[in-house]
């Protein structure tokens, strides 16, 4: 604190660099940052100077309240005085690879350097910062020619609770000769597919005007995963960690076959609000259902049938149109997601239902007022595809869920103030997993509001808000006992129930050794620290399973916490675990 | 303007009628030959005739029902050609020769008011249209999206006068409203276009009130 006072002292009076005097043992540090690509200034990259000699001044031992912080200007350039003493520089900022400057350490490069704060003189440095990676390439047909217009789409290989996942990352059009760039990706693998067809360009046509000139794709061809793939399980991954990008990522598509999908939609019958325009909409698997509405339905009525499909992997989810009390039309999902691998021809059945209202009420424990801006989130639980349904919770703790259509969903909360946590979801008496609500056409138990003509289930969404979280607070230390800066703590929890839930798990870096993990909920949970972590591994059973001798349990009570020392697990170390 | 070369066989009338012949590149000295043309013909009131070049840029469209077709033939990069054909029976139409001009492009880059890249922008190719009494109306050409770096690339364009726009967070379609466009029209930047020409052009963002 007394340092801070000071600084900002100084900083009123103006002077650069600041003058050394042996009461104010302070220098200052300016600069710019840069983008790497263009050798042009980069505005608003936020700059955490981060101390490696311990403060007189910092009683507390937390890292957050011993680092110093500037974001660079308009022009790119900033300014900081700094107490003296030796730093690094952590770099962030949106769309940009996280970077370290002036890091010295086990995995640096020998010649790496600190940064050196001296008293009255002011260092001036360049900082360079990467932006997030790309995957370019070219898509091909059959015959050799370019593509314009294919639809090329990132998958990430997510490691999550429920086993490793692809997670559609981006989306893009091929360029005039069928190049095409995918960018602002997060470091990990990638999963490339491309696709050319009146289906595939179909989404784009609510966004884009596409030119006379540009050929009608026709039936086109069938999806293909680099490098050549028809199913995802025989593609190729890309790296994209640790590179600025991933070059010709070339797709070449295939003269394909087509089925016959038949399709027969069953219609629930009910004196509701009219279910208008039924329909099965057929997408690419890992879609995401919020724009469901804008690929081609393969039919209409209760019997589809589409003699000339591409061959390859889709998913099947029906939608129907309302209109609301004000008049205007929704469109919602009517039944669970179904996967289809169309390599032959193919009749499938699909029920439909009723979208359903769920009425909710969140709570606090102990009672508490309900701050603004709280969420409620639902996010399926589905290989095949992606949705989130998000609402806010008004101050009464009141919300309400419209139109939810069937599936299982994982239930979180945003927003939510300082040391609290979700503490329990229930729906009804169905003996579900932690925090997971199903719906479907025989649960949750319901009925229809003559009045409006929607069905409501009968007992509320209750959520449960508990505002009296704990803290995970320690050290992290090589095999010697010594502070071991920069590594990479993960809590994973113990319980397997809590395991299935992405909010139970936590990881920060410790910058400076020392580390302080807030809002954590109660219970038993394993620590590890890892020298370096790039991915969500740890979400990943597998992963759980190979690591779980390096781990501490530690029990984490309500309240500040007590302190915990842990072992860093090295690179080396880790690689060996997971041979 | 038309450049289009048609030599005629003509054969002993026998029913069917076909029609065949090759879409080639007009700018090429050696006739470079276009693969994956798409043709369609088409006669009122029934369903398009479609068709595509191969690997030799030949095509060839059989069992034609006599009548008077409209051939439209599109290739990536190229300016489509629509032009009527009439098929008598039994008409054996062979050699039919498809030059197709190179179409136009416009590149450019875009940045935001810090002079950094601005990605996932739409960048709108307007053109003036006059309707049957004269009235006067801007509709969309071609659209576009950025990359990462601000850079775009509308290709696939006729010649002509264009205004390009690149609005800073607009929804899809928004310049559907007069009343929009009304208020932003003169915003634009203006750009003419030829054949066998690549415009650059460095694109203000147009801050929404």
């Amino acid at each position: 604190m007394i340092i801070h006072f000071l600084l900002s002292v100084a900083i009123l009076q103006g002077n650069w660099p600041p003058p050394c005097r042996p009461e104010l043992p302070i220098g200052g540090i300016d600069g710019i940052t840069m983008r790497s690509d263009a050798d042009e200034p980069l505005p608003f990259v936020k700059l955490t100077f981060i101390p490696l000699d311990p403060q007189p001044s910092s009683g507390r031992s937390s890292s957050a309240s011993r680092s110093f912080q500037v974001t660079s200007n308009p022009m790119g350039d900033f300014r900081r005085l700094l107490p003296t003493g030796r730093y690094f520089i952590v770099a962030d900022r949106e769309y940009y690879v996280h970077r370290e400057f002036f890091r010295t350490g086990p995995d640096m490069p020998p010649e790496a350097k600190s940064l050196i704060i001296v008293c009255g003189g002011a260092q001036s440095v360049r900082l360079a910062m990467d932006p997030n990676p790309s995957i370019i390439g070219k898509v091909y047909g059959p015959l050799g020619q370019p593509l314009p217009a294919a639809t090329v789409q990132a998958y990430q290989l997510r490691y999550t609770p429920y086993g490793r996942e692809l997670h559609l990352a981006a989306t893009e059009l091929a360029q005039e000769n069928g190049q095409y760039r995918l960018f602002r990706l997060d470091p990990g693998y990638y999963f490339v597919s491309a696709s050319f067809s009146r289906a595939a360009l179909q989404p784009w046509r609510s966004v884009l005007e596409f030119s006379p000139n540009l050929s009608n794709p026709d039936d086109g061809y069938s999806t293909i995963y680099y490098s050549g793939a028809l199913r995802s399980e025989n593609a190729k991954p890309v790296n994209l960690l640790g590179v600025r990008e991933a070059a010709n990522v070339d797709i070449v598509l295939k003269d394909s076959r087509y089925f016959k999908l038949k399709v027969k939609l069953l219609l629930p019958q009910s004196t509701a609000r009219p279910m208008l325009n039924p329909r099965v909409a057929i997408l690419p698997t890992g879609s995401d259902l919020g724009i469901a509405a804008n690929y081609p339905a393969i039919g209409r009525d209760a019997n589809y049938s589409q003699d000339r499909l591409l061959e390859g992997d889709y998913v099947l989810v029906a939608l129907a149109d309302f209109i609301d009390a004000d008049d205007k039309t929704s469109t919602a999902v009517i039944s669970d997601t179904v996967p289809v691998r169309l390599s032959e021809d193919t009749e499938i059945p699909i029920t439909a239902m009723y979208p359903l209202d769920l009425l909710g009420r969140l709570t606090s424990q102990p009672n508490s007022s309900i701050p603004r801006g709280l969420r409620v989130r639902l996010v399926r639980v589905d290989r095949n595809a992606q949705q989130t349904v998000a609402v806010d919770v008004d101050t009464t703790g009141s919300f309400n869920l419209l139109d939810v259509g069937p599936g299982t969903y994982d239930v979180y909360l945003s927003g939510t103030p300082r040391n609290s946590f979700l503490q329990d979801v229930r729906l009804s008496n169905a003996d579900r997993q932690f925090g997971q609500i199903r719906i479907d056409g025989k649960q949750p138990e319901r009925f229809l509001e003559e009045a409006t003509g929607r069905w409501q289930s009968i007992l509320p969404l209750n959520v449960v808000m508990n505002l009296q979280s704990g803290n995970a607070v320690g050290r992290v230390m090589d095999a010697a006992g010594q502070p071991f800066l920069e590594a990479t703590v993960v809590l994973v929890p113990a319980s397997a129930a809590a395991r299935l839930r992405t909010d139970r798990y936590f990881k920060v870096i410790a910058h400076t050794g020392e580390f302080q993990i807030p809002e954590v909920p109660p219970g038993r949970y394993i620590a590890y620290a890892f020298q370096r972590l790039e991915q969500d591994y740890y979400f990943d059973p597998d992963f759980n399973a190979r690591i779980a001798s390096r781990g501490v349990t530690v029990d984490i009570a309500a309240g500040p916490g007590r302190q915990m020392d842990l072992i860093v697990v090295t690179t080396d170390a880790l690689a060996k675990l997971l041979q | 303007m038309i450049a289009l070369l048609m030599i005629l066989l003509v054969q002993a009338a026998r029913p069917p009628a076909s029609i065949s012949g090759t879409v080639i590149d007009a700018d090429s000295v050696y006739r470079l030959p276009l693969n994956d043309a798409r043709i369609e013909m088409n006669l009122p009131d029934r369903a398009p005739l479609v068709t595509r070049t191969g690997v030799d840029g030949q095509f060839s469209v059989s069992d034609l029902a006599p009548g008077s077709y409209r051939l439209t033939v599109t290739a990536n990069g190229f300016i489509r050609e629509s032009l009527p054909v009439n098929v008598a029976a039994g008409q054996q139409r062979k050699g039919v020769v498809l030059a197709l001009k190179v179409a136009p492009a416009i590149t450019g880059r875009i940045k935001d008011e810090y002079n950094v890249p601005a990605a996932h922008l739409i960048v709108e190719a307007m053109k003036v249209i006059y309707g049957p009494r004269g009235d006067r109306s801007v509709a969309a050409f071609a659209s576009t999206l950025t990359d990462d770096r601000g850079e775009f690339n509308l290709a696939f364009l006729d010649p002509g006068d264009y205004t390009l726009f690149a609005w800073q967070n607009v929804e899809p379609n928004a310049y559907l409203d007069p009343s929009f466009l009304q208020r932003y029209e003169s915003t634009g930047t203006r750009m003419t276009i030829a054949v066998g020409s690549e415009g650059t052009v460095s694109l203000p963002l147009i801050p929404l009130d």
